[in-house]
C-alpha cells in the first residue's frame, strides 16, 4: 500500500476516484442531529384537556438477577406515583381508542418518550435528534387513533437506552374497552404479551450520552457489535421464561387467546407455537381487514419471524387440553446464526 | 505529478439513466440522462476511495458514467416493461467483474481492461437490485450495486398486473374520505438503497494479490460493519439529502423503493404515517399490510406506498398547529438500532432518512 504524498493511504492503482462525503455546512444543525441535543422543558404546544393521564419517571438503576446470578443494571420508566413498584420492561401504558392522551414525563436525566406506531405532531413524536431531549419534563400529547399494539420507549441515544431497558409496551383498546383486538374485531377471552429481548452485558456499562461527541467520536463503543448472553420473554430471562406467570399463558379449552407479540430487541426473532395454529389479525397496530388486507394463518409449529419493533396479535383457539410449547429463537442480523433461545407454556385445560 | 487521477467530486447523490426518456423523471433526482432506447447504457467500473460519514478512507468499487463520475450506490436505470435494455461494461479495475439482475439476467465476466455488450429485456414492473454477482457477496458490497426500476406501460399503479387490493388502493388515494387529496403519481417516488461497509474486510479485498480469488467465507468470517449507508450517505447527511427525502402535503402519497445491497437484515421504522408494503422482489402483494416496520433482508428490495395521510395520532382539537411550527419532520430508520452507529458510536450517524410533512 502507498502512502499518497498529502499522507493518506491511495491503495496503489492508477486512475482512481474519490468519492467525497460533503462537508458540514451548518454545525449548529450536525450537533442538534445527535452529537449534542439541546435538553429543554417546553410546554406543551396546542394543550387540550386530556381524557387519558400517564405520568412517568425514569429510573437508571433497576437491578435485573439472570439466572447465573448476574445482575444487569437496567434503564427503566415507572409509573410516577409509584417509586416502590418498578418492572422492566416498563409498564404497559394502556387506553381507548378515541382518548386524547397525556404521557407526562419527569426525568433527571435527558430521556425522551418515543410512542412507537403513534403518530402525532413532531413535537409530540419524541425522536430527540428531530425535535429535543426532556431536560426536567414534557408532556407529551397525543390521540388514541386506532386499537391495537404499540411500543413506547426512549429514544435519544437510542441505540443505548433501548438496549439498557427503557421500553414498554403501549395497548389501546376499542372504544368498549378490554374484550376484542379491535372495534367490531376478534373478542378474546384470555391475554398473554410476549415481547422478545436480547441482552449483552458489555453494553449495561456506561453513561447515557456514551458514543456521542462533536463532531464524532473516536473512541470505539462497540455499538455496532451486539453479542447477546442472556434472552428474555416480557422481562422474564429463559429458562425461567418457562413458568414465569408474566410469560406463560393459561387458557381453558374453547377459549379465544390473544397474544401480542413483539421484538424489543436487536436480533431476528423467530416465534414458534407447537401444536397449536394462530391467526394473525392485526400488525403494528392495523387491522388485518378492510379493504387492502386480510388476517392469515399460522400453521401449527410454523416459525414466523419478527424484526426490532414489529408487532404482531395472534388469536389462537386451542380446543384440545395440554401443555404446548412456545419457542423464541434469537437469530444474528447477520450470520443469521442462532443466539439464544427463550421458551414459554401455553396450559390449557 | 503522478499518472494517478483524483477525481473530486461534490455532494454524489444519486445519478440516473432514464431509457427512452422520461418526462418528468420518476423520482426528484438532480443528476440524470435521458438516453434513447436504442443506446447502451455505459457503465465503468473503477477501484475508488470513499470518504466514510466520519471521514474515514476506504477502497470500494464503482460503476462510473463519463459525465457522472463514479457513483455508489451505481445511478438508477429506469425503464419501461418490456424494453431492450442495453449495458456496456467496461472494466477499468484490477479485477475480474459482472452485471446481473437478481432473477432476471446475468452477464458474461469482463477481465480487466476489457468491455462487454449485454441486452436483457426489461422485467415486471418493480424495482429490482442491479449488482456484480461475482464473490458473492463481495462485490455488491464493495459498492457495485444499484437499482433498476422499471415502470408499467399504463395504468394508475406502479406494477404491470395489479391484484384486486392494489387496484382498490391506488383508487381510493385522492378519491375517496379515507384518502383525501390527490391520486399517486410516477413522479412522487424515493429510491432508497442500504448497503454495510466493514473497512477492515474492504481492506482485506484490496490486498489480495490480483491472481488470488476472492473467497466469500474468508470476507464474512468475522464480518463487522461499521458504517450504514443509504444512498452512498449515513445520519445527519443521509436524513438531509433532499433525494432521500420523501416531502408533500397531506394527501400527496409518495412511493418509497427500497434495496437492500448490503448483509444485514434491517429492520426499518418509519415515523408519523403507516406506510402499505405493496411488493417484494418484484412480485406484488395479494394483501398490503400496512405497517410502521417493516423487514429489509440482504438483496431484498420492498416498495412501500407512504400515505400522507394526516397523521392519525394528532388531536382533532390540535389540527391545524398554531403552537407548533411545519413542516413536520419525520425520522424513517432502522430499528436494530447497531445500524445506527459509525465507527462503533455516533448515534444516530448512521442508516438514517426524514419525510417531511409540509404545512397545506
Amino acid at each position: 500500500m502507498h502512502k499518497h504524498k498529502n499522507g493518506h493511504e491511495d491503495f496503489g492503482a492508477d486512475d482512481r476516484g474519490f468519492i467525497r462525503r460533503e462537508p458540514i455546512h451548518d454545525m449548529a444543525m450536525f450537533r442538534q442531529f445527535g452529537c449534542d441535543i439541546a435538553a429543554i422543558s417546553p410546554p406543551t404546544p396546542d394543550l387540550l384537556e386530556p381524557d387519558a393521564v400517564i405520568a412517568l419517571k425514569t429510573y437508571m438503576g433497576f437491578d435485573l438477577r439472570m439466572p447465573d446470578g448476574k445482575v444487569i443494571t437496567m434503564w427503566v420508566f415507572h409509573d410516577a406515583a409509584d417509586t416502590a413498584f418498578m418492572t422492566f420492561p416498563s409498564g404497559t401504558i394502556r387506553v381507548r381508542e378515541g382518548q386524547v392522551v397525556h404521557t407526562r414525563l419527569s426525568t433527571m436525566h435527558p430521556h425522551t418518550i418515543h410512542h412507537h406506531g403513534i403518530e402525532a405532531t413532531q413535537m409530540n413524536d419524541g425522536a430527540a435528534h428531530t425535535s429535543f431531549a426532556v431536560a426536567r419534563s414534557y408532556t407529551y400529547q397525543w390521540f388514541a387513533s386506532q386499537a391495537g399494539t404499540y411500543l413506547y420507549h426512549c429514544h435519544i441515544n437510542t441505540v443505548l437506552h433501548f438496549e439498557m431497558g427503557m421500553y414498554g409496551m403501549l395497548i389501546i383498546d376499542p372504544p368498549e374497552g378490554q374484550g376484542r383486538v379491535y372495534r367490531d374485531g376478534p373478542a378474546y377471552d384470555v391475554e398473554a404479551v410476549w415481547m422478545g429481548d436480547e441482552i449483552d452485558p458489555q453494553w449495561h456499562e456506561f453513561e447515557e450520552d456514551a458514543g456521542l461527541a462533536c463532531p464524532f467520536s473516536r473512541r470505539d463503543f462497540g455499538f455496532n457489535r451486539f453479542e447477546p448472553k442472556y434472552f428474555l420473554i416480557s422481562g422474564v430471562p429463559h429458562p425461567l421464561s418457562r413458568s414465569d406467570p408474566r410469560t406463560i399463558v393459561r387458557a381453558k379449552a374453547g377459549e379465544a387467546v390473544l397474544i401480542r407479540t413483539a421484538n424489543c430487541g436487536y436480533t431476528l426473532q423467530e416465534f414458534s407455537i407447537e401444536g397449536l395454529a394462530a391467526e394473525v389479525v392485526s400488525v403494528d397496530g392495523r387491522p388485518l381487514a378492510g379493504p387492502y388486507s386480510e388476517s392469515f394463518r399460522i400453521p401449527s409449529g410454523t416459525p414466523f419471524e419478527l424484526t426490532t419493533g414489529q408487532r404482531m396479535d395472534l388469536m389462537l383457539y386451542p380446543r384440545t387440553p395440554g401443555k404446548y410449547l412456545a419457542t423464541i429463537k434469537f437469530r444474528d442480523w447477520i450470520s443469521r446464526k442462532v443466539l439464544g433461545i427463550a421458551e414459554t407454556y401455553l396450559h390449557i385445560d | 505529478m503522478t499518472r494517478r487521477r483524483f477525481i473530486r467530486y461534490g455532494s454524489v447523490g444519486l445519478a440516473a439513466f432514464a431509457l427512452g426518456g422520461f418526462n418528468p423523471l420518476p423520482a426528484g433526482l438532480k443528476a440524470f440522462q435521458n438516453i434513447d432506447s436504442s443506446e447502451y447504457i455505459d457503465l465503468t467500473i473503477r477501484e475508488v476511495i470513499a470518504e466514510m460519514v466520519d471521514l474515514e478512507r476506504v477502497p470500494m468499487w464503482a460503476f462510473e458514467q463519463e459525465s457522472l463520475g463514479p457513483r455508489i450506490p451505481g445511478p438508477v436505470i429506469f425503464a419501461r416493461q418490456g424494453e431492450t435494455i442495453g449495458i456496456r461494461i467496461t472494466n477499468h479495475s484490477r479485477r475480474e467483474h459482472a452485471f446481473a439482475v437478481q432473477g432476471v439476467a446475468e452477464g458474461k465476466p469482463v477481465l480487466p481492461g476489457q468491455t462487454l455488450l449485454m441486452d436483457f429485456q426489461a422485467p415486471a414492473a418493480g424495482a429490482y437490485l442491479y449488482f456484480d454477482p461475482l464473490n458473492q457477496p463481495i462485490n455488491r458490497l464493495m459498492g457495485l450495486h444499484g437499482a433498476l426500476v422499471v415502470l408499467p406501460r399504463e395504468g394508475n399503479t406502479p406494477y404491470t398486473d395489479s391484484p384486486p387490493r392494489m387496484k382498490a388502493l391506488f383508487n381510493d388515494l385522492g378519491r375517496s374520505e379515507r384518502f383525501k387529496g390527490e391520486p399517486w403519481k410516477p413522479q412522487r417516488s424515493w429510491i432508497w438503497v442500504f448497503n454495510t461497509i466493514d473497512p477492515l474486510k474492504n481492506r482485506w479485498v484490496y490486498e489480495q494479490p490480483e491472481g488470488k480469488p476472492l473467497e466469500a467465507e474468508g470476507f464474512m468470517n468475522g464480518y463487522l460493519p461499521r458504517y450504514f449507508t443509504l444512498n452512498g450517505k449515513s445520519g445527519f447527511f443521509a436524513a438531509h439529502e433532499p433525494e432521500n427525502m420523501p416531502s408533500g402535503k397531506v394527501g400527496q402519497p409518495a412511493l418509497i423503493r427500497v434495496l437492500n445491497a448490503g448483509v444485514a437484515t434491517h429492520s426499518v421504522h418509519i415515523h408519523g404515517n403507516h406506510v402499505f408494503l405493496l411488493a417484494e422482489n418484484g412480485k406484488v402483494l395479494k394483501s398490503l399490510p400496512y405497517v410502521d416496520t417493516w423487514s429489509m433482508p440482504p438483496s431484498t428490495t420492498k416498495d412501500v406506498l407512504l400515505p400522507f395521510r394526516l397523521p392519525p395520532d394528532i388531536p382533532p382539537g390540535a389540527w391545524p398547529p398554531s403552537g407548533e411550527s411545519m413542516p413536520f419532520h419525520y425520522p424513517v430508520h432502522c430499528h436494530t438500532l447497531m445500524s445506527q452507529t459509525a465507527a462503533g458510536g455516533n448515534y444516530p450517524q448512521g442508516l438514517n432518512a426524514h419525510w417531511l410533512l409540509l404545512p397545506d
